[in-house]
């Protein structure tokens, strides 16, 4: 089922796709970026970001009145997969863009809009996301990190791990436990938001394998908030957060984390290429095609207010794995070996695509898990 | 409610009672197709292309094809609908009466054609024309020293070797041997890209039941884990099961994805790009949505009584015609590296964009 978008958001996205890839011919020349694998969660370049805000690129869909643009899903959709096709360095706002003030605008207090959602729309404020624990992956109703009242606020101890961009942020949310799970194992969570540098607030890095560092473990020893730093429902954690999993795993960064190595190799072959060369680059693309095609539907579903948990799910688990096939296949073509430090382009984007990719099916809900949520829709479970 | 869903609504109520398992069966061990489905289309007026909406007939003719292909319907919709009307108005053919289908091998190789005293003369074979059996006439395409001509054959001067793909439908091998055919009677194609435009039109259609047969294999995987119990509980309450017909089911999902893609494109630049893009879907989605619904069936899978087999073997003998996955890979790898450099992105996103509505041709 498709649905058509009105004929003048229509033309204004045309019009906006084209000036974002002006914009990105104009920054990748001048050598202002370069045009990297996984760039969404690698690249973290402040100052792009803030041009990207200056040119009303963040927050797009947002209320003015919160520093947002009030232009459509669909604009912001072509903004979004513009810039991930071209391997631009977004990890400054990436997440922060498409989830953290989302929910801010949906459960926040007036001061947190004004605050932290106008901010991020700047590209000036960072929001770490505290969801994850040592002991607690995908099963977030495991959470341990615990708030307890005080006269005055709440107290916080834990820790969280994993936590993107946490030594950049401004501002910590953190995922707590401030009751009982009830029968339902649901209950009892509470988000807080925490100001960042925080004197009861220790930031340990954990570096990747690449030696590259966004991760980091997190530990919240006594940490006061005052009851302003709730983020929505004391204990109604669950549901604000399964509202945004749809909108972080339907993405169009679930399927082109590995789009510029692709995009290179193709752009380098020619009618030379032999038929296997070309048999991939054909294979990859028309996976990519048809992955496109889906995440636009749930995007139009999502527009149209929708539930799309098993279509999104879908998306992130054929995305990421297509994410990870495109240097397997592609590596046959690119002479002579991956290299993180080659001057060659097709060597380094091989080399970021083949060392990122553990996380393409992990981050985002391991794949095993999102499967188990189509089985569910499928009346398996 | 669309068109779309009424003719979805209309044809599954005519194919649930005209092309059960039973009558599929019936249909390959007699004549090779369904007669009488074939019959019952023609009297709903959708064996006839000018009954369709024109602004949204191929969009129509997919959702046709789509629900012949879940329930595995041995009719030749997709050869006289989509491909041999259509053959016939570009070629400014007169309509006659009849099944008319189109006798070509490839979109290169065919027929061979040489004028003498103002009679043309056809000769030469075209293999595994579908349902050729069935047809009254042939449109047969062939080549002479000039260019490409369309002629309308009667089956009876043909010579008709009967043969069938693995899902027992008519593949048949038509030969020719230097038939003459009035002048009058035969048409130049204007365009002899209109060979591949056959073709094309074949990979996308037979891309459109591969989605509807990918469906019920699905639906009868999902329904038999559910009922078949081993270990003291259904089968589908296993995680390892679960898992599959997740994989399956996003297989499905992405192949329909992209025939919906793929039929608003028509016209566009990159038409022909989209349409081996989804033939390579629809190709590698066959392959592994097989091996699932086999797995998860067990013997009883690859049994003649019960069904997943219709549609598996559909499956496999679908993926490798008008052009086999592979084939359309390297086509598709052919038309994105001549883009150029930064060339592959623009192609994806301007044709027939779903974010945009109807495409403009470039």
């Amino acid at each position: 089922m498709t649905m058509m978008i009105p004929p003048e958001i229509d033309r204004r996205c045309r019009v906006l796709r084209e000036e974002v890839r002006d914009f990105l011919r104009h920054e990748i020349r001048s050598g202002a970026i370069t045009p990297q694998c996984d760039a969404w969660l690698t690249g973290f370049d402040p100052q792009f970001t803030r041009r990207l805000g200056a040119r009303g690129w963040l927050g797009m869909t947002w209320p003015k009145a919160y520093g947002g643009h009030e232009r459509s899903q669909f604009e912001r959709f072509v903004v979004i997969e513009e810039l991930l096709a071209a391997g631009a360095p977004t990890a400054a706002h990436h997440t922060n863009d498409r989830q953290v003030g989302p929910m801010i605008l949906r459960c926040g207090t007036e001061h947190q809009k004004k605050t932290v959602v106008a901010g991020i729309a700047r590209g000036e404020c960072i929001v770490a996301i505290g969801l994850s624990e040592p002991d607690t992956g995908s099963d977030l109703a495991s959470v341990r990190t615990r708030a307890t009242r005080t006269g005055t606020g709440w107290r916080i101890n834990g820790s969280k791990i994993w936590t993107s961009f946490a030594h950049h942020a401004h501002y910590l949310i953190a995922l707590c436990r401030t009751g009982d799970a009830g029968a339902q194992r649901h209950g009892g969570l509470t988000q807080f938001i925490v100001k960042l540098p925080n004197p009861g607030v220790r930031i340990r890095p954990i570096r990747l394998l690449t030696g590259g560092h966004h991760f980091n473990q997190v530990f919240l020893d006594d940490v006061e908030v005052s009851d302003d730093g709730v983020l929505g429902e004391v204990g109604g954690a669950w549901t604000q957060i399964s509202a945004e999993l749809a909108l972080e795993r339907s993405g169009p960064e679930r399927f082109l984390s590995t789009f510029p190595l692709l995009s290179y190799v193709a752009g380098v072959a020619g009618q030379s290429s032999g038929d296997e060369m070309l048999c991939a680059i054909g294979d990859l693309t028309s996976q990519l095609w048809a992955l496109r095609a889906m995440s636009i539907d749930v995007a139009q579903m999502l527009e149209s207010g929708r539930s799309t948990n098993t279509e999104a799910a879908m998306v992130k688990d054929l995305g990421t794995r297509f994410e990870g096939d495109v240097p397997d296949r592609l590596r046959a073509f690119v002479m002579p070996e991956p290299s993180l430090s080659s001057g060659d382009a097709a060597q380094a984007l091989l080399a970021q695509a083949i060392l990122q990719s553990p996380g393409y099916t992990l981050r985002g809900g391991a794949n095993e898990i999102l499967r188990g949520i189509v089985a569910r829709d499928l009346g398996l479970r | 409610m669309s068109t779309d869903t009424m003719l979805a609504e209309t044809l599954a109520r005519l194919l649930a009672a005209t092309s059960g398992p039973a009558d599929v069966q019936a249909a390959e061990r007699e004549e090779g197709w369904n007669r009488g489905l074939w019959r019952e289309l023609e009297a709903l007026g959708l064996a006839d292309v000018d009954n369709f909406d024109p602004d949204h007939t191929i969009a129509n003719q997919l959702t046709v094809l789509h629900q012949l292909g879940r329930h595995a319907a041995t009719v030749p919709f997709l050869e006289s609908v989509m491909i041999g009307q259509w053959l016939r108005w570009q070629a400014g053919l007169p309509v006659t009466p009849g099944l008319e289908l189109v006798a070509q091998a490839s979109p290169s190789s065919g027929m061979t054609a040489v004028k003498v005293d103002g009679a043309w003369r056809l000769a030469g074979g075209a293999a595994k024309v579908p349902f050729a059996r069935a047809a009254d006439r042939l449109l047969v395409v062939a080549t002479h020293s000039d260019g490409v001509i369309v002629a309308p054959v009667s089956l009876v001067d043909a010579t008709l070797i009967r043969s069938a793909n693995m899902a027992g439908e008519p593949r048949d091998t038509v030969q020719l041997d230097g038939l003459r055919v009035p002048a009058a009677d035969v048409r130049d194609l204007p365009d002899t890209a209109l060979c591949d435009a056959v073709w094309q039109r074949g990979a996308l259609g037979r891309a459109a039941m591969m989605a509807g047969a990918l469906e019920s294999a699905l639906d009868l995987s999902v329904q038999y884990a559910k009922d078949r119990k081993q270990f003291g509980r259904p089968i589908g309450g296993f995680q390892a099961v679960q898992q599959n017909l997740a994989l399956l089911a996003a297989e499905v999902a992405a192949t329909r994805a992209m025939v919906t893609l793929a039929g608003r494109i028509q016209g566009g630049r990159h038409q022909r790009a989209a349409i081996a893009a989804v033939k390579a879907r629809a190709g590698r989605a066959a392959g592994i949505a097989a091996r699932i619904a086999h797995q998860i069936h067990g013997a009883m899978g690859f049994t003649d009584e019960y069904p997943l087999q219709l549609f598996t073997r559909r499956l496999w003998s679908w993926r490798d015609e008008f052009g086999s996955d592979r084939a359309w890979m390297v086509v598709l790898g052919g038309l994105a590296a001549a883009e150029g450099p930064g060339g592959l992105w623009p192609m994806i996103t301007s044709a027939g964009d779903r974010l945009h509505g109807v495409p403009s041709p470039a």
